[in-house]
């Protein structure tokens, strides 16, 4: 398993529950086209990696936030917030916001906010069994 | 009487090889492309377009073509090894992106185009440009965020030029910088129905020693119309401190 570094490792340490399937993931979906410079507010030199309930989708733009509560080792949990790329361009995938309810297990790699808060940017997205979802190659069929 | 005849008929049939020629010359120059009644290539339609977050990168051999090269001058160096997004975002914070950060985005974009306008429709925050087609000069003399453009055909190629802009936006998304003195000069072509080769040069002495061409190729969509896109809506990073509005001195 990859190796994580600084204040977000106790986070991370769920990370080794998370099956290697995940670490492929890359392959079915590009990095979020942000309106903005990502590197201003989330560190491209860290990753994380987040397994988690889904409390809220914002589907707005110019970005898709995604509320989730993040379980820990320990039991306890975690409230964060991880954003996507623009709607629109999901819509032309096929997505919509309901093929993601609320109180779903989802699994997410990306990059933490410069500041530390709760707060990312994803990579990949996928439910608890690795289906992309969200991603940027389309919605299955 | 009957040799003014033959001379009448020569010269009449050297006309009508001479129209068959240039109709001809004409078809294999410009194939089956849309036009409008004036006879100017049409662009309207929606297009997509390539993501071209750095514009001095050699592109993908594909559909960018950028130069593979970073002429800058002390100035310009000195001004991207010092930017730092954290410290304050333009586009981040919503504020106009500028002609060049719009016309590098990966969102579409549409062309509604009439004989005496060329407005562009950028998807992306839903802001548009619109230039007059008459080639006169109708600036305000007030520096702006996408320029002012005196637009010109050169044969079946529409070319635009942009002057003005306020100075306060970046080439591309991996913070590029330009200066007040900055020059685009756009070209816009029909290669054929679906296809507009597209290239953009800019010029600025103040930050580059030469002029940088970036070359593109945009993609007819017809199963898509543009969607509304506000940037404002949900822009929590903004509201919530980890993207800064900018300082500008002025």
């Amino acid at each position: 398993m990859k190796q994580f570094t600084d204040g977000i490792s106790a986070i991370l340490s769920s990370a080794t529950q998370i099956p290697a399937m995940l670490a492929i993931a890359g392959f079915f979906a590009a990095p979020a086209l942000a309106h903005h410079s990502v590197v201003g507010e989330f560190d491209t030199s860290r990753e994380v990696e987040l397994r988690g309930t889904v409390t809220k989708v914002e589907w707005y733009n110019p970005h898709i936030w995604l509320a989730l509560n993040v379980i820990r080792e320990d039991g306890r949990l975690e409230s964060w917030d991880c954003e996507m790329g623009s709607p629109n361009q999901l819509i032309r995938l096929g997505w919509k916001k309901t093929d993601l309810p609320i109180g779903t297990v989802i699994r997410t790699r990306g990059n933490p906010a410069r500041d530390d808060s709760k707060t990312c940017t994803t990579r990949t997205v996928t439910l608890d069994d690795g289906t992309p979802v969200f991603s940027r190659v389309g919605r299955p069929e | 009487m009957k040799n003014r005849f033959l001379a009448l008929l020569r010269i009449f049939g050297a006309i009508i090889v001479s129209l068959i020629w240039v109709n001809a010359s004409q078809a294999q120059a410009a194939p089956d492309i849309p036009r409008l009644v004036s006879g100017k290539p049409d662009f309207n339609g929606i297009w997509a377009r390539p993501y071209v977050p750095d514009m001095f990168a050699a592109g993908n051999g594909r559909n960018q073509f950028g130069p593979g090269e970073l002429p800058f001058t002390p100035a310009g160096r000195e001004n991207f090894e010092s930017y730092n997004p954290s410290d304050g975002d333009y586009t981040g914070a919503c504020l106009p992106f500028g002609l060049l950060r719009a016309m590098n985005s990966p969102d579409p974009i549409q062309f509604m185009q009439t004989a005496t306008h060329f407005a562009l429709l950028y998807e992306q925050n839903t802001w548009f440009k619109v230039i007059n087609l008459d080639g006169k000069d109708h600036s305000t003399g007030v520096p702006t965020w996408f320029g002012h453009s005196i637009a010109h055909w050169e044969g079946d190629t529409l070319t635009i030029e942009t002057r003005e802009f306020n100075g306060r936006t970046r080439l591309d998304t991996v913070g590029h910088p330009h200066s007040d003195q900055l020059v685009v000069n756009e070209r816009f072509s029909l290669r054929d129905r679906d296809t507009i080769d597209y290239e953009v040069t800019i010029t600025d002495p103040v930050y580059y020693t030469k002029p940088v061409s970036n070359k593109r190729v945009f993609t007819r969509q017809t199963d898509f119309e543009l969607i509304e896109y506000s940037c404002e809506e949900n822009n929590k990073s903004l509201w919530e401190g980890r993207i800064k509005v900018p300082r500008y001195d002025d």
